[in-house]
């Protein structure tokens, strides 16, 4: 897909646009109901040249105050690889904090800045072939923008790794707008179609990954919300095997209190 | 049967004002001890930020009803005189669940809450 014909659909998206919920592949500075004390989890399918992949992330965050949150990010996989022997297990365990920079808030109608810090231990088993976990410690820190309207809302993450044993650090970004296909209202049924990009950089190997990722999002009632999401590579920069196909998650965010 | 066909309007009228009259009765009973407020909460601008917010406000002893206008910003409620908040403790409630206050405002009266679900 050409750059040019990326951002006709994306001006498209924005004009459309009238409201949303939490985005599916972008995080968001919203720290409030389930983004606040919710659990989340999703099983996501990769389907690669020479492999597929099933990954099932839990992710559980707690709030310290409505500024602060902190959280733990436990993974299963699953890899099937063409012509060898499936492995699975729980892979590298992450922990996360996020800390709100910046609020400007008005009538129906925010824009927060956060700070994202991401820990990942190497919990995962390396030995195996294909490796379940990296075997590496990775420390990201990043930043979560959002603006959020009652007409449009508009999100962004972006961070750099830093990654020990001499691997390649990189640097990761995620753009996403939502639009609703339902009135905005409280408390509502509501589906959300969202158009998000993601982005990697390798920096050593100089990969350049590009996703596209239409999704689509079902929040019922107050406590649930279902939501999918597939992503189309659009640029595999520096990538000669391998390459990945495409990206299926399905997921749900619930409230446990 | 005449007198029968004369008497039953006549209950049925009488019935009917002694439900209505009664349910009046109950409603002015409830507003009669109930204060209602009106607060501009600003920042609120998604269904899971008003999550948030009725969350935080459900946790005050005595609120027994919450309802938030989400493009308006605005959430109404209601809670029993005797415990009534002040506008500082609304206000904090408002800080600690992430969104900035804006105007308070205290009625006797229900205020005319607008329905959404239509439009």
């Amino acid at each position: 897909m050409s750059k040019y014909k990326l951002f006709i659909l994306l001006v498209f998206y924005i004009t459309l646009s009238n409201a949303q919920g939490p985005p599916i592949t972008t995080q968001t500075p919203v720290m409030l109901g389930l983004e606040g004390s919710g659990i989340r989890t999703f099983g996501k399918f990769i389907s690669k040249e020479n492999a597929t992949i099933y990954v099932q992330p839990i992710i559980i965050p707690y709030n310290i105050s409505s500024k602060f949150q902190i959280g733990g990010i436990f993974p299963f996989k699953f890899i099937n690889p063409k012509g060898t022997n499936a492995v699975t297990g729980f892979s590298d365990l992450a922990l996360f904090a996020k800390y709100q920079l910046y609020k400007k808030d008005g009538k129906a109608k925010t824009f927060r800045i956060l700070a994202n810090l991401k820990q990942t231990f190497p919990t995962g088993k390396s030995s195996s072939m294909p490796a379940i976990g990296l075997g590496l410690s990775q420390t990201y820190i990043g930043l979560i923008l959002g603006k959020i309207t009652s007409a449009i809302g508009i999100y962004s993450d972006f961070g750099y790794t830093i990654t020990n044993k001499g691997a390649t650090d990189n640097f990761s970004y995620n753009f996403s707008v939502g639009i609703p296909l339902l009135p905005q209202q409280y408390p509502q049924k509501q589906i959300n179609s969202f158009l998000e990009f993601n982005g990697n950089y390798l920096f050593d190997s100089r990969i350049h990954t590009l996703f596209i990722s239409p999704g689509l999002q079902f929040i019922p009632g107050r406590r649930i919300l279902f939501e999918t999401s597939l992503q189309i590579p659009v640029l595999q920069q520096n990538i000669n095997i391998n390459k990945t196909n495409y990206m299926l998650l399905i997921g749900t965010r619930f409230l446990i209190n | 049967m005449k007198k029968l066909l004369k008497t039953v309007p006549f209950f049925g009228l009488i019935f009917t004002i002694l439900l209505f009259g009664q349910h009046t009765t109950i409603n002015a009973q409830n507003n009669s001890d109930h204060v209602f407020i009106k607060m501009e909460v600003n920042g609120m601008a998604c269904p899971y930020c008003a999550y948030g917010m009725e969350k935080e406000l459900k946790k005050v002893s005595g609120i027994d009803d919450v309802k938030i206008q989400l493009k308006e910003g605005i959430v109404f409620l209601s809670i029993l005189k005797e415990k009534k908040p002040s506008k500082e403790n609304l206000s904090s409630i408002i800080t600690n669940a992430g969104f900035t206050p804006g105007e308070i405002e205290y009625s006797d009266k229900p205020y005319p809450i607008r329905d959404t679900s239509k439009e």
